[in-house]
């Protein structure tokens, strides 16, 4: 919910009639970006798939393909979304270990999993604020300053302060983890 | 001049010309300013090394462009201008908090903590209140309030209805028949007591507002560094038909369900310290993401400090009051009628009776405990 308080923050109202031209181009130019910034959180092409469906489909609800924040917005739609699996997961199995408490304790495959640098990038980033997390996916997923500007509804100017955090909190976060 | 920000110094690594001649020439005499540089440029490579072997190849566009063509043709998508993630989480909450059997007791105060319900009480009812799916997105943000913390709350799994109630001290209900078809065997969970205390903090909003590039919310000095804690349980969770739990996909969660949860729990109570309920719940009510129906709605309760609010989202789930052994009760369900829960407070024990099942089965099953 965290994440979405703020997402919803960011999201500006549907402004405008919007037509299916303008909707199929903003797909288009976006749909790859948008799938790998999912992908980057959720490490599973066909989940991530289903985020940006998920995305675009908000998008073409808002009617606002037209506006110059669409591409930004779908991003940043699309980083929340898969946010939100990765933390649904991790509820998951959280609840999968509460209803087998049986279950030996001791996973051989544990040791290695944690030595693997996606599922160590993985956890922090399901610890992290939401916006921290997402300042980290779009930037690193090939976003511009101001393409995460627009994607997160924040000035131009503040995006490397935000980077520098929340780069700053990942690296605190993953060393924590491994030094547990 | 001053020395240059670390958002600034960041900036500079990913684009060498981002510095004016002035902070160029500080930053070359500027040892302290330099050595900030190696740190920020440290922790930005380190990152950057995380994420670069996760780079997707490109996606195939035009087929993805049909289906969703195809999704929206089929209106599946139409009839509601909620955004699918929050909705989806939303459920799936909701649904946790009934299956999360350990935690069905606290996961309603917590969840109606987080719906700006931070008020001291001590229910000695429940009534529902609703949520729009806009409304769940838009709540306050409480971690960017300040700090909670949890102890407690520990969960075991016990042999049975007797020695739940040893370790407890709950008096155990368990129902007088049960319909057919719901497996017979039970597991059962105690929950100890546990507790969670938030403490607002002024600094530390305006910290994370920074961070995140919104604007802080405003405390009023005299919240700054008062506190809430939420006492709950001890609590019994009797899981009939657990499922096992290996299910993947967006369904999980709903496959995940067990058949039938009946739990008890002590009334969760909470307390502040530095504030007066007024204070808090008039701050929380004039939070600016709160949309003016639900603070409306949350006043409408009255008596909030003996109302235990049972959130519900519109257009996922439904809800009415019932009378349940002489008492007011809320029955609740997602809309497509899978999943039920009954939730009433009676002689300072909420129940909670939910599951797989229709609503008139768990209002049956609920009456018939005994």
């Amino acid at each position: 919910m965290n994440g979405e308080a703020v997402w919803r923050m960011t999201v500006p109202p549907a402004v405008s009639d919007t037509t299916d031209a303008a909707f199929d181009r903003v797909f288009r130019s976006e749909y790859s970006r948008v799938v790998g910034i999912a992908a980057r959180v959720l490490g599973e092409r066909s989940r991530a798939e289903d985020v940006a469906q998920d995305a675009f489909l908000a998008l073409h609800r808002r009617n606002c393909s037209d506006q110059a924040w669409a591409g930004g917005w779908v991003c940043a739609a699309a980083a929340h979304g898969a946010l939100n699996v990765l933390r649904g997961d991790q509820r998951r199995s959280r609840r999968e270990r509460l209803a087998a408490p049986a279950a030996p304790l001791a996973d051989p495959a544990a040791a290695l999993e944690h030595a693997d640098d996606a599922r160590m990038l993985r956890a922090a980033l399901r610890r992290l604020p939401a916006p921290t997390a997402t300042v980290l996916v779009l930037r690193h997923s090939g976003l511009s300053y101001a393409e995460v500007a627009t994607a997160m509804g924040v000035k131009q100017g503040d995006v490397g302060t935000m980077l520098r955090r929340a780069e700053s909190a990942l690296r605190k976060e993953v060393r924590d983890a491994t030094s547990e | 001049m001053r020395h240059l920000s670390e958002g600034v110094l960041r900036r500079l690594h990913d684009d060498r010309f981002a510095l004016s001649n002035h902070e160029r020439a500080h930053l070359e005499h500027c040892n302290r300013c330099r050595q900030r540089m190696d740190q920020v440029v440290d922790d930005a490579a380190y990152v950057e090394a995380l994420f670069a072997p996760l780079a997707e190849p490109p996606a195939q566009v035009e087929p993805a462009l049909i289906r969703l063509r195809q999704h929206v043709a089929s209106g599946s998508a139409e009839g509601s201008d909620s955004l699918p993630a929050p909705r989806r989480v939303g459920r799936r909450r909701w649904a946790l908090g009934l299956v999360a059997a350990p935690m069905v007791a606290a996961a309603l105060v917590v969840t109606a903590s987080a719906a700006g319900w931070l008020t001291i009480f001590s229910p000695t009812k429940v009534a529902p209140i609703t949520l729009t799916a806009s409304d769940l997105s838009g709540l306050p943000d409480l971690s960017g309030y300040g700090r909670m913390s949890v102890t407690g709350a520990g969960t075991h799994v016990v042999g049975d209805a007797q020695q739940a109630a040893a370790a407890t001290g709950l008096t155990v209900l368990r129902p007088s028949s049960l319909p057919s078809d719901i497996p017979t065997q039970v597991r059962w969970q105690v929950v100890d007591a546990g507790n969670a205390t938030f403490t607002l903090d002024a600094a530390a909003a305006a910290a994370a507002a920074t961070a995140s590039g919104h604007i802080a919310p405003n405390i009023p000095s005299g919240l700054d560094g008062a506190s809430v804690t939420v006492r709950g349980g001890p609590a019994v969770v009797a899981v009939y038909g657990a499922a096992a739990g290996t299910a993947s996909g967006q369904d999980a969660a709903l496959a995940a369900l067990p058949t039938l949860v009946i739990a008890e729990s002590a009334r969760p109570t909470a307390s502040t310290n530095g504030a007066t309920l007024q204070q808090l719940e008039d701050f929380l009510l004039a939070q600016p993401n709160l949309s003016p129906q639900l603070a409306a709605e949350i006043r409408a309760i009255g008596q909030p400090a003996s109302t235990l609010p049972v959130p519900v989202i519109s257009g996922a789930m439904t809800s009415r009051t019932i009378t349940i052994n002489g008492v007011q009760g809320v029955v609740t369900g997602d809309s497509s009628g899978l999943v039920s829960a009954v939730i009433w407070e009676k002689a300072g024990v909420v129940y909670v009776v939910g599951g797989l099942l229709p609503q008139s089965e768990a209002v049956t099953i609920a009456q018939s405990l005994r």
